[in-house]
């Protein structure tokens, strides 16, 4: 098979900032209490209170594209937890209960757990797992679910226990909040975030410089690293790099005849494997609406107010009709010929209303939709000749329309 | 005890209560409920009937094109009920946040178009945050409004007040019909407990007295048999209580939201209504859905083992209910350190009760064998 990934420059790069996270973490904490926390969690207020943040599904991720995941979750499941349950939880318990066996020894023991239900409900369950396992002070930030509008009651709400965030990391770490420091984190934050929409925004152009699974693998920063001014460095490298292939008319596949739109978290141990099928057809992902959940600014006006109001309406926080206009204007915007939808088994939330999205969006576009089972981590829910036969179906299709 | 005849009735009410319940109830406006974290009185003052959907039994066929393979069986099978055109006399459906799949139902269900309302609203997840009683409080005052806009009938204090005394009388008279569970078969206990789900609470008040009236100088018939606790959901049918029975076992208490989790926990008939409604929504036994710091779930399950002097706990666990499944974990972590055994089965849409029967069997002699 001829070679279809076009590595980016940047990779080194990428590679260096993600290993130095990692080593920090573990290495050079210079005293800074280490934070567990989950994407969704605003992780500007930690680190102005000078907390190191170290994310569990980032890890679960890297053990689903390394291969490692399937004997962690099973060694989670050993001590109890259904086989049904989220893989990255599972890949994180399973490390934490057996550190020998988990890739860089699992993550290092945390200081304190910051979560927010923003994401999913798991996060809230895996966590209290987490603080019972280590008898590590736990806060979990209760965003209501948006069914309709975002309530004044619903920012009141979230408002009101950020403030008790504070209090909470004051206590659990003797660190005060810096709120001058605040400002800077969270401007920083706001840069990484645009430069990463900027850097999707370019995937508009024919053909798209960037495929699904580089926006996959250069996400991580967006969400470990937000804040920092390393984040900010890479996105300014990766931006000018992108921009380079757009002039020089670079696609990220060899040819561009089908532009596809990807809905969900990745498969991440058939990562370069499965979108390959597709390059197979000519067909690229030039957009998707996971990557594009870390490309919301934090507000400016009061700091606190809008940490809130970002972290409380971000995508999965939000109806399934709000999530269909995002597809629609997405399949508009990025002028999509096709979708693709891992309904993943680890991730109710993105996945169990699926089928209603597909319905609504291809009535409202004309655009078809593919819906493939699968797991993000768990590498026992791949069924390869059943996954290649209906992506063939699917790709007949959309070449024949 | 209940006479024959009216039990089979009974029975028949509770295992097809959708089809008919429109003719039973002329008048009635029926409003569809999930979970029993919704606020019945509220319903129940803005003039509605409160009617909660359930598996209950009958097959799953259209759902699939509306639900993936890894979705729980009570959301299929309700959703099977609503696709059907089973549900389409009711006036609407209220869903109150608590998994994921609650969250993503609702929408669901609101995108598939159905002939009635669907109203979500989300109270809190974790229920001891930070100034959590103003938002909940502050959610229950706005699903006031919407009901009422719904049904033309003002939710005045003095309604909910009248509603919050009928539901803290159906959960006073739940709590001793499960008290006196010895004086009724398991089967018949289930479908008593069931029907205030299905029927007017009015009626079913009537129902539970008459019931209790006939208990009177009964001791109760207990087999003396191995004492057990059933943690779950929702108990569909009572062919795992009966099976129980049927083997000389007693269930002696449970964690379940067709038992005790709807029944717990009465309304402050003093407070200002919705603030009351807020604080039994906060204190009552905790869905796994739910967080709370002080971790009441284990506490809870240890203290009624220990009350009820249970000798085992049964774990029925609908296969992808995500939030009993991480709670197995600690509940279970806390029974073995506290030497009581448990048994775990797993359920789906449908339970074979061969090998059920078979397992329980096993657990019960275990239990019997251990206390000679």
């Amino acid at each position: 098979m001829a070679k279809r990934y076009k590595k980016l420059k940047t990779a080194a790069e990428l590679q260096r900032l993600m290993e130095g996270h990692y080593r920090q973490a573990r290495f050079l904490r210079l005293g800074r209490p280490l934070a567990w926390v989950a994407s969704g969690a605003p992780v500007e207020l930690l680190r102005a209170m000078g907390v190191l943040p170290v994310y569990p599904e980032n890890y679960g991720a890297l053990c689903g594209a390394r291969r490692e995941a399937v004997h962690l979750c099973q060694t989670a499941e050993a001590q109890g937890y259904s086989a049904d349950l989220c893989s990255y939880a599972r890949s994180s318990l399973g490390s934490m209960f057996d550190h020998k066996g988990a890739p860089m020894h699992g993550l290092p023991k945390p200081d304190l757990l910051v979560c927010c239900n923003n994401i999913c409900g798991t996060v809230v369950q895996w966590f209290e797992a987490v603080a019972q396992h280590y008898g590590t002070p736990l806060f979990i930030l209760d965003t209501p679910f948006i069914y309709d509008h975002y309530e004044q009651q619903m920012q009141t709400y979230v408002q009101e226990q950020l403030e008790d965030l504070i209090r909470f990391v004051e206590k659990a770490t003797g660190r005060r909040l810096d709120w001058k420091r605040l400002e800077e984190v969270v401007k920083l934050s706001n840069q990484t975030v645009s430069l990463w929409g900027e850097i999707r925004a370019l995937c508009k152009a024919r053909p798209s410089p960037l495929n699904a699974p580089d926006l996959f693998v250069n996400m991580a920063p967006i969400v470990v690293l937000r804040g920092t001014p390393g984040a900010v460095r890479f996105y300014q490298h990766l931006k000018a790099e992108v921009e380079e292939r757009v002039k020089d008319g670079v696609g990220a596949i060899p040819q561009e005849r089908h532009r596809l739109l990807w809905d969900n978290i990745a498969i991440w141990h058939h990562l370069y494997r499965f979108y390959n099928y597709f390059v197979n057809y000519d067909a690229c992902f030039v957009v998707d609406t996971y990557t594009g959940g870390w490309a919301h600014q934090v507000p400016v006006g009061g700091l606190l107010e809008g940490l809130a109001s970002a972290y409380a309406t971000i995508f999965l926080n939000q109806s399934l009709s709000y999530r269909t206009e995002l597809v629609v204007d997405l399949i508009s915007e990025y002028d999509v010929g096709g979708f693709v939808m891992h309904n993943n088994r680890s991730c109710k939330p993105y996945s169990l209303g699926q089928y209603a999205i597909r319905r609504a969006a291809t009535e409202r576009t004309g655009v078809p939709g593919l819906i493939i089972e699968s797991d993000m981590c768990d590498s026992r829910a791949f069924a390869t000749e059943a996954v290649r036969t209906r992506i063939q179906a699917f790709m007949e299709t959309l070449a024949a329309g | 005890m209940i006479e024959a005849v009216a039990f089979e009735q009974l029975m028949d009410f509770v295992k097809n209560a959708y089809g008919d319940w429109e003719t039973r109830h002329p008048g009635r406006r029926a409003f569809g409920y999930l979970c029993t974290y919704a606020p019945l009185e509220v319903l129940h003052a803005a003039g509605f009937t409160p009617l909660r959907l359930m598996q209950l039994s009958g097959p799953v066929a259209l759902a699939n094109a509306h639900l993936p393979s890894f979705a729980c069986a009570p959301a299929r099978a309700v959703t099977e009920r609503m696709l059907s055109g089973e549900l389409d006399w009711i006036t609407g459906v209220l869903f109150t946040h608590t998994c994921d799949t609650m969250q993503c139902l609702a929408d669901i269900w609101r995108m598939a178009g159905p002939g009635f309302q669907v109203i979500p609203f989300s109270l809190p997840t974790v229920l001891s945050a930070a100034n959590v009683k103003s938002y909940a409080v502050a959610e229950l005052q706005r699903l006031a409004a919407l009901l009422e806009a719904e049904s033309g009938v003002a939710v005045t204090d003095d309604a909910l007040r009248t509603s919050i005394r009928l539901y803290n009388e159906q959960r006073r008279l739940l709590s001793a019909l499960h008290e006196r569970r010895g004086c009724f078969a398991e089967e018949q206990l289930w479908a008593l407990t069931m029907a205030g789900m299905l029927m007017p609470v009015e009626e079913h008040i009537t129902l539970l007295q008459s019931s209790l009236l006939s208990t009177e100088g009964n001791p109760g018939a207990e087999n003396g048999g191995a004492g057990l606790v059933l943690v779950g959901a929702v108990l569909d049918d009572p062919i795992v209580p009966s099976l129980i029975e049927d083997l000389g076992g007693r269930v002696v208490g449970d964690d379940l939201c067709t038992g005790s989790r709807y029944y717990d926990t009465l309304v402050d008939e003093t407070r200002e209504p919705v603030v009351a409604l807020a604080e039994r929504y906060l204190k009552r036994v905790a869905c796994p859905a739910k967080h709370n710091a002080a971790n009441g779930r284990a506490r809870r399950l240890r203290s009624l083992v220990r009350t009820t002097g249970a000798r085992g706990v049964v774990f029925l666990l609908p296969k992808f209910c995500d939030p009993h499944a991480f709670d197995y974990v600690p509940l279970t972590k806390a029974l073995d350190e506290d030497r009581v055994p448990h048994l775990l089965i797993e359920t789906d849409v449908t339970t074979p009760t061969g090998q059920l029967r078979t397992r329980l069997q096993a657990f019960i002699e275990v239990l019997e064998n251990a206390h000679g």
